[in-house]
């Protein structure tokens, strides 16, 4: 159900991106004309690929620092740390406890994980507000971001593709009498937990050693187990029957029309489906920004890396109402619709 | 729903193809342009001009555009 969180502001919003770019034309994905209709497809030309030694907690970390540096905020006042995230340092402890020792936080701060992916930003504001709006937290920070790019080998015949870039980002929320409501609504449905996973590692299939081995199947094509799954079809049937509903009920339960939103931030899946999307519910273009074409699908880092490459100038001098929707891993979907004033939105960070 | 609009459509989906090269008996997955962006656009064909879903293991157990054509009529009855 859609819910009303009172007494927060989103106060500033900043991302950090490896440095490295690879222009998925350049890409060694199949054939040139493949990636022409790859590009075509999904609208991803550019994609922001970590070093090996770059983990996803390192850009969290370094859009961190460069958020509490314009902010001048305290750090001794932070109370709350979420990591939003499918790429952690380890399978124990969580990264945001790690973290919380590296961005020299206090020990009063709470600092835990939420493990998810293209919905994270959603869920991750909504988790942070409600925390901080019902009254013990003060001030929080809220990372979320995956390398979802480092490290994958790209195979057409796997169907592995250049879908996916790097990036991470850091939202700073605090209490605020006076600040306008903040929405939102969440949803899962695990029977789709196969359609975006990570089969190998933890408790139900631990590592076996033979799976990081590369093998030729009955086909010829050249197979690594432990890279991520995706069932592209299942997750394109699950967007484009979810998420317009979920738009139309936060709409609904906030009693405003399109013509109320300033910008719709959807995550930034490929461009064929989130075109679906947008022309189901009669959404005008400029109201919907892309990043795919610089970015790719930066998982749980999309909304706000959109919101920063293309409306930071906005959000930062005038109040703008932004519509927010994330979708993807379990499944898991949810959207926020919240009125920002003011943001401080640093320059991205490259690393 | 007509066979041959649907052929058309098919075409259009997956791009650079003939609509006259190909009937209901063709095996679309046999077909030079078929890959999983192919699939992704013909789902995405389905959804747009006959409003109903196929899921990726219908899609599976089609193996001509025959089998595509009866798969949609039959969701297309279901919802009228």
């Amino acid at each position: 159900m859609p819910s009303t969180i009172q007494n927060v502001r989103i106060v500033g919003i900043a991302a950090s991106i490896p440095q490295n770019n690879e222009p998925v034309l350049e890409s060694n994905y199949g054939t040139l004309e493949e990636r022409k209709k790859f590009i075509k497809t999904t609208g991803i030309e550019n994609r922001r690929v970590s070093p090996t030694a770059i983990c996803t907690s390192d850009l969290a970390c370094a859009a961190a620092e460069k958020l509490l540096e314009e902010l001048q905020w305290d750090r001794n006042e932070i109370d709350l740390l979420i990591f939003v995230s499918q790429s952690p340092d380890y399978m124990v402890p969580a990264t945001a406890i790690v973290l919380q020792n590296r961005l020299k936080l206090p020990h009063s701060s709470a600092a835990f994980d939420v493990n998810l992916g293209c919905s994270g930003y959603t869920y991750g504001l909504s988790i942070m507000s409600s925390m901080i709006s019902a009254g013990k937290f003060r001030k929080g920070l809220l990372l979320v971001g995956d390398t979802s790019a480092r490290g994958v080998k790209l195979s057409i015949e796997e169907g592995v593709a250049p879908l996916f870039g790097d990036a991470a980002t850091a939202t700073a929320l605090e209490w605020c009498e006076d600040a306008p409501p903040i929405y939102s609504d969440l949803y899962s449905d695990g029977s789709g937990y196969e359609a975006i996973m990570h089969f190998y590692g933890a408790a139900r299939n631990p590592f076996p050693k033979e799976k990081f081995e590369y093998y030729v199947n009955n086909e010829g094509n050249v197979i690594i187990d432990t890279q991520f799954r995706l069932d592209g079809l299942e997750i394109f049937n699950f967007s484009i029957r979810e998420v317009p509903p979920a738009i139309k009920k936060i709409l609904a339960f906030t009693e405003k029309n399109i013509d109320d939103i300033d910008a719709f931030l959807f995550h930034q899946a490929n461009m064929l489906m989130n075109e679906i999307i947008r022309k189901n519910l009669k959404l005008p273009l400029e109201k919907v920004p892309y990043t795919l074409k610089e970015f790719g699908n930066t998982s749980s880092a999309t909304i706000p890396l959109t919101l920063l490459h293309k409306l930071s100038k906005e959000i930062q001098t005038k109040p703008m109402t932004l519509l927010m929707c994330g979708f993807g891993v379990g499944f898991s979907w949810g959207t926020v619709l919240c009125q920002t004033n003011g943001v401080v939105c640093p320059d991205i960070v490259e690393l | 729903m007509h066979p041959d609009e649907f052929i058309r459509n098919f075409a259009d989906a997956v791009e650079d193809i003939e609509p006259g090269s190909l009937s209901l008996d063709t095996n679309f997955r046999e077909l030079e342009n078929w890959s999983s962006i192919a699939a992704l656009m013909t789902l995405a064909m389905i959804y747009s001009e006959y409003s109903v879903q196929i899921t990726g293991n219908e899609l599976e157990t089609c193996k001509t555009l025959g089998d595509l054509f009866t798969t949609i009529n039959s969701k297309v009855l279901e919802k009228a």
